[in-house]
């Protein structure tokens, strides 16, 4: 991870990309939602997209596509392209997808989690894009971040130390 | 849901929401025998992605209370508090000394003892909305999650959004317990329950 400057923050419904080696890209307390991170290293430009939900509704428009599994991860995709990043060299780290809301039988009861974790790992065959690593599941939260520089992605666990991925 | 609630619309909610969390304040000082303070709730209709950041707390490590509210105007009950303010909580509902608040591990008496008291401060809410606009409210039991205040809300926001663009939020802030901010009551109703809430109040679209 490179130091220096502060992080960027990927926020909740939110896609961020970068081609500057300087920068790093976290999004901070993941739980049910899932951070998905492209990247080509080689090249030096990588992106993130907090995912909220599995699938958009129709008619959403196109500013929320951040929010989606569905339309987040062609969306990022497209954007990484746009910055130079070659298609085929696209590798793909995600984290999260926790279930937070543990007992009760009402509330919690969507599963949000699981369902976007199979949604976003859907999403990724369906846009090319190979799944190099993951960290999903559980009952904590996690934050994740990416050097833009490298590629490297490493994922803290709430309480816990962080982990290369 | 549409954003484009009059500003007597929200002052409606408003002081649905003031009635609700002065009523959940003082059946929690009740159980509590020590005063808790609620300060005068917001109403606003807000993009999804902002109440995060509305909310506060960002990366602090809290306990939050999930309840679904099921009846002639469903939604989402909400209850969040600092962790070191969950953990004064059930100190003194279990009269033992109150645990590290950097753990975010609760054993199970803590765990029913914060359920319980979302039980209590959502009942209280929701009965003084029914005595308000006579609308038939029940909660359903508690999921209790500790973690960050974002993967929290994010998480609740995804299980209570669905599909929705925005969200209303009515919440209210909690004193007391040696915390100015202890936590925050949040009170999420559905697109539609809104329009019968607004109704009932007779301030309906």
């Amino acid at each position: 991870m490179s130091a220096g400057r502060a992080p960027l923050p990927v926020g909740l419904g939110s896609i961020v990309t970068s081609a500057d080696a300087g920068d790093v890209l976290k999004a901070t307390g993941l739980g049910s939602c899932v951070g998905v991170v492209i990247a080509d290293p080689a090249r030096g430009v990588a992106g993130m997209a907090h995912v909220m939900l599995p699938e958009a509704p129709a008619g959403a428009p196109a500013s929320a596509d951040g929010r989606y599994a569905d339309r987040a991860v062609p969306a990022l995709r497209d954007r990484l392209v746009a910055l130079g990043a070659r298609r085929r060299s696209l590798v793909a780290t995600i984290a999260g997808g926790a279930r937070m809301f543990g007992s009760g039988s009402g509330a919690g009861s969507r599963d949000v989690g699981r369902r976007n974790d199979a949604a976003v790992r859907a999403a990724l065959v369906r846009a090319g894009v190979g799944l190099r690593a993951a960290d999903t599941g559980g009952g904590r939260g996690r934050t994740l971040s990416v050097s833009v520089a490298d590629g490297a992605v490493s994922v803290r666990p709430v309480g816990g130390e962080p982990v290369l991925l | 849901m549409s954003t484009a609630l009059g500003e007597g619309q929200l002052d409606a909610l408003r002081e649905v929401g003031n009635i609700g969390a002065g009523t959940a304040a003082t059946a929690l000082s009740t159980l509590l025998g020590a005063p808790v303070a609620m300060a005068v709730p917001r109403a606003r209709v807000l993009p999804l992605e902002r109440i995060p950041r509305e909310v506060g707390g960002d990366d602090e490590l809290v306990a939050a209370v999930l309840l679904g509210v099921t009846g002639e105007a469903p939604g989402h009950m909400l209850l969040t508090m600092g962790l070191a303010s969950a953990r004064a909580i059930t100190a003194a509902l279990l009269g033992r000394p109150a645990g590290d608040p950097g753990d975010p591990e609760l054993d199970e008496m803590e765990l029913s003892a914060l359920q319980e008291v979302g039980n209590i401060l959502t009942s209280a809410y929701l009965g003084a909305l029914t005595s308000l606009t006579g609308l038939r409210l029940e909660p359903t039991p508690p999921a209790l999650g500790v973690d960050l205040s974002d993967a929290l809300l994010g998480s609740a926001l995804a299980e209570v959004a669905g599909d929705a663009e925005a969200a209303l939020l009515i919440d209210a802030r909690i004193g007391g317990l040696g915390a100015e901010r202890a936590g925050c009551l949040m009170f999420l109703p559905e697109p539609g329950a809104l329009e019968v809430v607004l109704e009932r109040l007779g301030v309906g679209g």
